[in-house]
């Protein structure tokens, strides 16, 4: 097993004219070639401006400060230059986001813009091109790829512009797919077919995967690795049946518990994790889900928790300075 | 169906049909965004409405509150019809009727005080007999759907998405209504949140004998809030029943395939989850709601 992915205490702050906002507080993790990482929060927990940041796709007018290391295949992304990063995105990293619309250019063909991806990246004829971009269409389940390459993104149904998207992300065959919240806009039988695309893709192209979502379903199914973040902090990972049967966190358990479960009913009420969100402008000093932990100690309060080993239960790490009591699933 | 009985709200063979215009190659065509749904809705009831994007569920909302109008059908409120009011009684019956939007961000004038904007149905409806009287409404209003009185003077950009969620919920309430479309109304909020304003929802029927129509995708809340569920396909109403039937006895094809995708939090059910394909044809849609079980109608 080699390590694709080696991010090690990332953080990225933006100014603003009321002052810095603390998006990314000293993220680590890895990620294996071949596994799929799942990375599960709310807006604000900066699951997604953290590999916006390590990959250079943050809004050129937003003035920020990125500390830290993020090394790809031994590369720090963060030392390389523009043009440096530009040749490994869309070559080794694909990305595929929520909204396909806003992605693709409405005025150019899918498949001008698959073959723009291809010829940046590879020394193909455009004949070559076109014809690399069909078997991709085909490759993500579009049907009839040779008619369907010469039409224009509106043409395409919200669950076809993904495949699209996807198509246009693993082009190169890179080594790391990141779903940012791909599936989210989606209707529950695409998504499940979209899952499913992934899932092989990565399979047949050996290919890292980092899945970013707030829907803790999506990730029971296509997860190895599960990240809970919150406040621009890890707050819990672990193998994915280790965080479902066993959470450590109070966030991570408040998460779980507030998914209706299959054989609940109204009868019971919804636990409800209290508060909101923290603003990140003023971010606290301590556990950043403390405010809303009914179970924070004073310590909490006062002190960020670092990430510690999970007793008993290996690859399994969390950000706590209390202990929860065993977890029951039927004792919720 | 639904003859004989006290329903709250009741619709019968509810039709939009929008007319494509037509071009140089083409022919003018009739569209179907919803074509002859009948269903109604019990005093203190949720009813529950699902389907993908574009099976019609928003626009038989809209048709049910009076935004849209129906090409055909009927929409009975309170022993009422609504689609042939005089022009005198259209605003006695939509003080009982009441709309929450999906989006709170965009549902909010963002130069109006929150305060007011949850006063202003009660302005237009001349309820209250002083701007103090009305103020006074609003704090009770805040209250009940957990907000803080003492924030009445603010602005919307000062609220987070369930805050905001919160104030459009206290506006609806405002006039005092027996009936809620919710359209999504925590599609667009973060799940932490989401159980917040589900729980509120719950909280409101019971105190003040709501009944609400949930429009959702997310097939487990729909699950856990709603008392019946209709299942809307491509602007036909393929299913609807008992929440316990539609769920654990899915009859139409449609149905059978819709839930067998939802993904479940249990990563060993979700890896054993085997979904179940539906390829949509006239002839597997079906034509005549069949009773197959007391209260549970399927399209076959």
């Amino acid at each position: 097993m080699s390590t694709l992915l080696d991010i090690s205490d990332l953080t990225v702050r933006f100014e603003t004219r009321r002052g810095f906002v603390h998006a990314v507080n000293g993220v680590s993790y890895t990620l294996e070639k071949g596994k799929t990482l799942g990375i599960v929060g709310e807006s604000g927990s900066g699951k997604s401006v953290h590999f916006l940041a390590a990959l250079g796709l943050l809004p050129p007018t937003v003035k920020r400060e990125i500390t830290g290391r993020v090394l790809f295949d031994g590369k720090d992304l963060l030392t390389l230059s523009d043009e440096e990063l530009s040749d490994i995105r869309g070559r080794d990293i694909g990305v595929v986001f929520q909204d396909p619309m806003s992605a693709l250019n409405p005025v150019l063909t899918v498949g001008r813009q698959l073959r723009e991806v291809l010829m940046r990246h590879q020394p193909l004829s455009k004949a070559q091109a076109e014809a690399r971009a069909i078997e991709l269409l085909d490759l993500v389940g579009i049907p009839e790829p040779q008619r369907r390459v010469r039409q224009y993104p509106h043409q395409f149904s919200g669950g076809m512009r993904q495949r699209v998207m996807i198509a246009i992300a693993i082009s190169c065959q890179p080594k790391l797919l990141i779903a940012d919240e791909a599936t989210t806009a989606l209707d529950v039988t695409v998504q499940a077919q979209i899952v499913d695309l992934i899932r092989d893709l990565s399979a047949k192209m050996d290919m890292s995967v980092i899945w970013i979502t707030h829907d803790l379903g999506v990730l029971a199914g296509i997860a190895d690795q599960v990240q809970v973040m919150y406040g621009g902090r890890v707050m819990e990972r672990g193998p994915v049946d280790a965080i479902f049967d066993n959470p450590r966190n109070a966030y991570t358990r408040g998460l779980l518990n507030s998914v209706p479960s299959l054989d609940e009913n109204a009868e019971k009420r919804l636990y409800q994790i209290p508060g909101s969100p923290p603003d990140l402008s003023k971010p606290p000093v301590g556990d950043p889900f403390a405010p809303r932990n009914p179970d924070a100690t004073e310590r909490c309060f006062a002190e960020m928790p670092p990430l510690r080993a999970v007793e008993g239960s290996p690859g399994h790490v969390v950000a706590a300075w209390y202990e929860l009591p065993p977890y029951a699933e039927g004792s919720r | 169906m639904s003859a004989g009985h006290d329903h709250l709200l009741s619709v019968s063979d509810l039709t939009k049909t929008y007319r494509t215009r037509g071009g140089l190659f083409s022919k003018a065509s009739d569209f179907h965004a919803v074509k002859n749904v009948g269903f109604h809705v019990g005093r203190n009831e949720t009813l529950g409405l699902v389907g993908e994007s574009g099976s019609g569920k928003s626009t038989i909302g809209r048709m049910v509150m009076g935004l849209t109008a129906p090409t055909a059908g009927q929409v009975t409120f309170d022993g009422e019809d609504v689609t042939s009011l005089p022009a005198s009684r259209v605003k006695d019956v939509r003080r009982k009727m009441q709309m929450v939007f999906q989006d709170p961000y965009s549902a909010l004038s963002p130069r109006m005080r929150v305060g007011q904007f949850v006063a202003e149905p009660m302005v237009v409806h001349g309820i209250g007999d002083s701007e103090a009287d009305r103020r006074e409404q609003v704090v009770g209003l805040f209250r009940r759907v957990g907000l803080n009185p003492d924030f009445m003077e603010r602005y919307p950009h000062e609220f987070s998405g369930g805050q905001r969620q919160r104030i459009c919920i206290a506006r609806a309430l405002a006039l005092g209504p027996k009936f809620i479309v919710a359209d999504e109304p925590i599609t667009a909020l973060d799940v932490s949140i989401q159980a917040q304003i589900v729980n509120l929802f719950q909280d409101l029927q019971q105190e003040m004998q709501m009944s609400y129509l949930f429009i959702a995708h997310d097939l487990s809340m729909v699950r856990y809030l709603c008392q019946r569920v209709a299942v809307m396909l491509r602007g036909r109403l393929v299913e609807i029943g008992p929440t316990a039937a539609i769920f654990g006895d899915p009859q139409h094809p449609y149905t059978q395939s819709l839930l067998s995708a939802v993904p479940i939090a249990n990563p060993r059910l979700e890896r054993a989850r085997k979904r179940i394909a539906y390829q949509y044809s006239p002839e597997t849609l079906g034509n005549q709601l069949e009773e197959v079980s007391s209260g549970h109608f399927v399209l076959k």
